[in-house]
């Protein structure tokens, strides 16, 4: 049950929607168990299916914690209200916890030690072998631990991720990545992307250091509100050093 | 470049869209690893590499949390990299790099739309139910199409950079101004601002300002005293 169970947890966003969001990747996902719990009669297991279709959302790292312990309810023949008064708790703290440690913390932390990493020498190869494995040991563990402690703990499950203190990790390991963002801005200003050729010079290099080092602060005191306009300065700053070439240069 | 490469380049972006969200998530959708692997079948993992780190960067600080509307830089970044390398030099990094920001965009779009579909597919299934196989079904056709989308927005940007003139591509690369070390500055200052937004995500703390400046200088000692710098 709980390999199945973990494999399916896999594909929980494949029908994602904007209606009932993780929904019913959330009913394919407990089939095995609805089939083994509530296959007693065709009606009961498509009114389960029904039941958990509806809306639900996590991260789908965490998700596994929500369809173990759905899983360990519905073979406990816990009460249906108590069932879907659960699904109503988890989902934020599932969510947000999911959020703050794997996207904003984790995922940045590993792309920017993978990328520090080959700045200092690392193959380009190894450098994504080594963003891959240490990225994918969270991810592996989150899933795995999530249906375990699910399937043991049924609706007290909660309490062994609130043992767990993520919130507390997940700024552990942001901390260690604002660390390595400086160290990869500290390489790319020391050394320029290919190590052989300097950046920190004079003249047209240093202009866009110089930019990209005011950007950079921009960016540390705007936050997520600077992304939107960067895909038009960048078409910008590219078509105009290409018509700057062929006006003025050539 | 050949008709294998071609086919394992189509199949990367739709592994790509699919890793994205749908079906594992193990971050094989990154352009850092896509830019690799098309730099690899292309013969230049290095150019791949750098290229899809920088891409990395400018898309690291959105976060998909709560379904938000998103770029897709993944897939987005095999025809970027397949831009760099066939238009060459430093006039095709930027090339590259500005097809990678654009597409990423596109298949930000495209993923609503499939969000959109998948919302009328899975129409009635609340509460009624249906059987296990109808199910199956209607996931297994969400994932298809979710690979299929990938794997058509690649094609058509490696088309589209494949089917640009010979000798537009040789006036790009000879109306480019810049040195590779300048090209690399200039994308990198584009990549800047999001890349600095990222610390904001990272840590809310204050004291990250202090972590940055060390991290800053631990950098720089290491790029100086590095062997070959």
């Amino acid at each position: 049950m709980k390999w199945r169970l973990l494999v399916r947890l896999f594909f929980i966003q494949a029908l994602w929607n904007y209606r009932t969001l993780l929904g019913s990747g959330l009913a394919w996902a407990l089939l095995p168990a609805l089939r083994r719990f509530r296959a007693t009669e065709e009606d009961e297991l498509r009114n389960a299916i029904g039941r958990h279709a509806e809306h639900f959302n996590a991260h789908p790292y965490l998700a596994g914690f929500a369809v173990g312990a759905l899983a360990g309810m519905e073979r406990d023949e816990v009460d249906q209200e108590v069932i879907r008064r659960f699904r109503e708790v988890v989902r934020g703290p599932l969510g947000s916890l999911g959020d703050r440690l794997v996207w904003s913390a984790w995922l940045p932390t590993c792309v920017l030690l993978s990328g520090g990493l080959v700045l200092l020498g690392l193959p380009p190869l190894w450098g994504v072998a080594v963003f891959l494995v240490i990225f994918n040991l969270l991810h592996l563990a989150l899933r795995w631990w999530g249906i375990t402690a699910g399937l043991a703990l049924g609706k007290g499950v909660g309490e062994a991720l609130g043992r767990a203190r993520l919130p507390i990790w997940a700024e552990r390991v942001g901390r260690a990545g604002v660390l390595l963002l400086g160290l990869v801005a500290g390489l790319v200003l020391a050394t320029g992307v290919r190590p052989s050729e300097p950046a920190l010079h004079v003249g047209p290099t240093g202009l866009f250091v110089a930019a990209g080092l005011l950007l950079f602060i921009a960016g540390v005191r705007r936050e997520q509100r600077a992304w939107w306009w960067t895909p038009a300065l960048t078409l910008g700053a590219v078509t105009g050093v290409f018509l700057w070439g062929i006006l003025w240069v050539a | 470049m050949e008709p294998v490469g071609w086919l394992l380049l189509v199949l990367l972006g739709a592994w790509a869209a699919l890793d994205g969200v749908s079906a594992g998530q193990f971050m094989i959708s990154r352009p850092l690893v896509t830019g690799t692997v098309t730099g690899l079948v292309l013969g230049d993992p290095t150019t791949g590499f750098l290229l899809g780190l920088t891409l990395d960067l400018f898309h690291l600080g959105v976060v998909p949390a709560g379904g938000v509307r998103l770029p897709e830089p993944g897939p987005a970044a095999i025809p970027a990299v397949y831009a760099a390398i066939l238009v060459g030099s430093e006039g095709g990094l930027a090339v590259g790099f500005s097809v990678g920001v654009v597409l990423a965009l596109v298949g930000g779009a495209a993923v609503i739309l499939q969000r959109r579909w998948q919302g009328r597919l899975v129409e009635g299934l609340e509460g009624a139910g249906t059987d296990p196989g109808d199910l199956t079904r209607r996931l297994l056709l969400a994932l298809g199409l979710d690979g299929v989308r990938g794997a058509v927005l690649v094609a058509v940007g490696l088309g589209v950079v494949w089917a640009v003139p010979a000798g537009w591509r040789a006036a790009w690369v000879a109306g480019w101004p810049l040195a590779e070390a300048t090209t690399w500055a200039l994308l990198l200052a584009c990549a800047a601002l999001p890349a600095g937004a990222v610390a904001g995500n990272l840590t809310p703390e204050r004291g990250r300002v202090l972590l940055l400046v060390g991290g800053l200088v631990v950098g720089m000692a290491l790029g100086f005293w590095m062997p070959g710098s």
